[in-house]
Formats: C-alpha cells, structure tokens, sequence
C-alpha cells in the first residue's frame, strides 16, 4: 500500500487505512453539534467549547477500536465532552460565582414581564455564574433534553444527586434573572 | 411551613423529584399561596426557556473549522510519524558509525611512528662505578626515550613523524649536537 494511503494512529503505531478516516469523518461531522454545542452551553464561551470538542474528537479517534456504533456514542460523548469541559475550566480563571446566585428567598416581582429573547439572553449569562455540577447538571436536562438517569450516568452521578442540582441550579437561574430584571427597573 | 420552605419543595417539583405524599402536601400549599403559585410558573418558563436554548448553535464555519482543526491534527501526527521513522533510523546509522570510528580511533592522534634505538653506551668514563675495577660512568640522568634514528656520523638524523591526516608528516632533521 503506498504510503500515502496510510497514516500511523495516535494510540499505536498500527496504520489506519482511508477508509477508517473517512469513517471518523462521518462520526465527527454526525457528533460535532452534540460535542461542541454541549461545550458551548458548559462553558459559556465558543473558543473554550472549541478547544474541548476538538480534544473530545481527539480521544475518540484514539478510542477508535473501542467504538461500540450498535450501543451508540452519544452517551460516551456527552461524559468526555463534560469532563474535557471541567479540565479546561480548571485551567481558566474561574469567573467568581456571584454571591447573589444564593440569596434568601424573596418574592418574586410582580407582573414581570419578561420576553422569551431577553429570559434567554439572562440565562445564557447566568449559566456562566452556576457551579461545574449544577451547570451540566441542567445543561443535560434542560438544554439537551436527557433524563435524570441519562444525566446521572453522563456525569458518573445518582439520578438523586443530578435531580438536586438541577432544581437547584433552575432556582439559582431564575433568581439571577428576577435580580438582572430589578437592576433595570 | 413558610414560603421560604416551600421554595425548595417547588423547585423539587418542577424538577419532579416529589414523592407522591409531598407533591400532594405542595399542591395544597400553592392553592393557598399565590406567590409559591407564582415561583412554580416562574421554575417552569425558566425550564422551557433552557430547553429552547437548544437550537441554538454555532455558525456553521465554526463546525466546518473545528473539523478541520482535528483532521489536521490526526493527520499531523501521522505524516510526523512517517517523518520519524526514517529519520530515526539515519540517526540510530548515524551513530552506530560514528561510534565505531570512536572505538576503532580513539581521541588521541594516531600513535607517531618513530625509530627508538636502544641509548648508545655511555663511555665509562661518564657513569660512576662501584669500587672495583670496572670503570666509573658518569651518571646520566634518565631521559624519555628519544626518537633517534640510527644515521651514520657524517649524516644528521632524520625525525619523520607521521600524523592521523595521511598528507602530513612532519620531519625533524637533527644534526649530532642535537640542533
């Protein structure tokens, strides 16, 4: 075979063939909304989100021979991509959760009305302001629509403890959203 | 129970994580209460507004470079492999050769080729002598053997030393006085 049609795998030293290549990039180009828009939604930033997906594409090339297509990969995905999300955030600076993300309770204000664009606009940016855990937490439920024993076993959780950071991280984001509303009044 | 209380029960049943004694206790809290009515809908928009942040998505030129970038990544390392091996092996030649030169010539100079005789007597006149009847020699003091080519008396010496670069030799002639 000419040594153009080869190429050297990152895990071993055994050649892949085009057509293992080719494979991968109908695996990359089926995955990389799930992947990248996750990352999008954990870190809250498209450079970072970029930066972890291609590092989660990374791994799955070099996983290859564990690829299990009948049982399929989004679950595997959806873990790596949490995970490869927490380590680069690990290296960021962290953006200080506000102290109001907890405040007591107190009652919501009256006859808010509030625009599904602007609900939306507020909530990207108090997603930011969540912890790790509650933000993939809800991400997962909310935003990519998994249940509770899906999330659990994304994140290597209990569906108990994913159940309790989501509704915590829903309050959490409905109180910055009141708060973000009352700052404009 | 106070509304603060009931604030973790709502959220608990938007998310619905209540077992059926407390959802039914919570519904009939929030028929008496109409802010804990109103933080239920509140938790329930904010649910439905996550859940519309699914369509949202990058540019499409974010999805086409980020396959780019790992396509060249994984094809970067194979063609630095392909790099690698040859590379490595004129290395590992490289210096399979080199270290047999250095076995073979060690770092000093090849050794010079010079004609030692053996000293000439020493007349015995020179050396000193035990007390008997052999003649006395004058002492000599010990000298390096010094390269001396035999030559016949009317003739200088000649001192050819040869070096490690076959296109030098370096020749020393030497008349009997030593100059």
């Amino acid at each position: 075979m000419e040594p153009t049609e080869l190429a050297l795998s990152m895990a071993d030293s055994r050649p892949i063939h085009q057509e293992d290549r080719s494979r991968f990039e109908e695996l990359l180009v089926r995955h990389q909304r799930l992947v990248l828009s996750t990352a999008w939604r954990v870190l809250g930033n498209l450079d970072d989100a970029r930066d972890a997906a291609q590092e989660v594409f990374l791994k799955l090339h070099k996983h290859r021979d564990q690829w299990d297509e009948s049982r399929g990969l989004a679950a595997w995905l959806y873990r790596v991509t949490v995970n490869a999300c927490y380590d680069l955030r690990r290296r960021r600076v962290e953006l200080p959760l506000a102290d109001s993300m907890d405040v007591p309770y107190d009652a919501p204000p009256a006859d808010e009305l509030i625009d599904l664009e602007t609900r939306k606009r507020l909530l990207r940016e108090g997603l930011k302001r969540l912890t790790e855990k509650e933000r993939a937490a809800v991400v997962l439920r909310d935003i990519e629509g998994l249940s509770a024993r899906e999330a659990a076993e994304i994140l290597g959780s209990s569906e108990v403890t994913v159940r309790a950071q989501a509704w915590k991280a829903r309050l959490k984001l409905k109180k910055f959203c009141d708060r973000a509303l009352r700052s404009r009044l | 129970m106070n509304c603060a209380q009931w604030e973790e029960v709502v959220a608990r049943s938007v998310e619905g994580d209540l077992e059926a004694p407390e959802a039914a206790r919570m519904a009939e809290h929030l028929a008496a209460c109409s802010a804990c009515r109103r933080l239920a809908a509140e938790l329930r928009q904010t649910k439905a507004a996550l859940g519309e942040l699914t369509g949202e998505e990058p540019d499409a030129a974010i999805y086409a470079d980020l396959r780019a970038r790992v396509l060249e990544r994984i094809d970067g390392r194979t063609r630095w492999r392909w790099a690698a091996y040859p590379a490595a092996a004129v290395l590992l030649i490289g210096l399979s050769v080199v270290t047999l030169l250095r076995l073979e010539a060690p770092d000093s100079p090849r050794p010079v080729q010079i004609a030692v005789t053996p000293p000439r007597p020493v007349p015995p006149e020179a050396t000193p002598r035990q007390p008997r009847q052999a003649p006395v020699r004058k002492p000599r003091p010990r000298q390096p053997a010094q390269p001396v080519l035999l030559a016949r008396a009317e003739e200088p010496l000649v001192i050819k030393m040869l070096t490690d670069d076959p296109d030098i030799v370096i020749i020393w002639l030497v008349d009997r006085n030593g100059e």
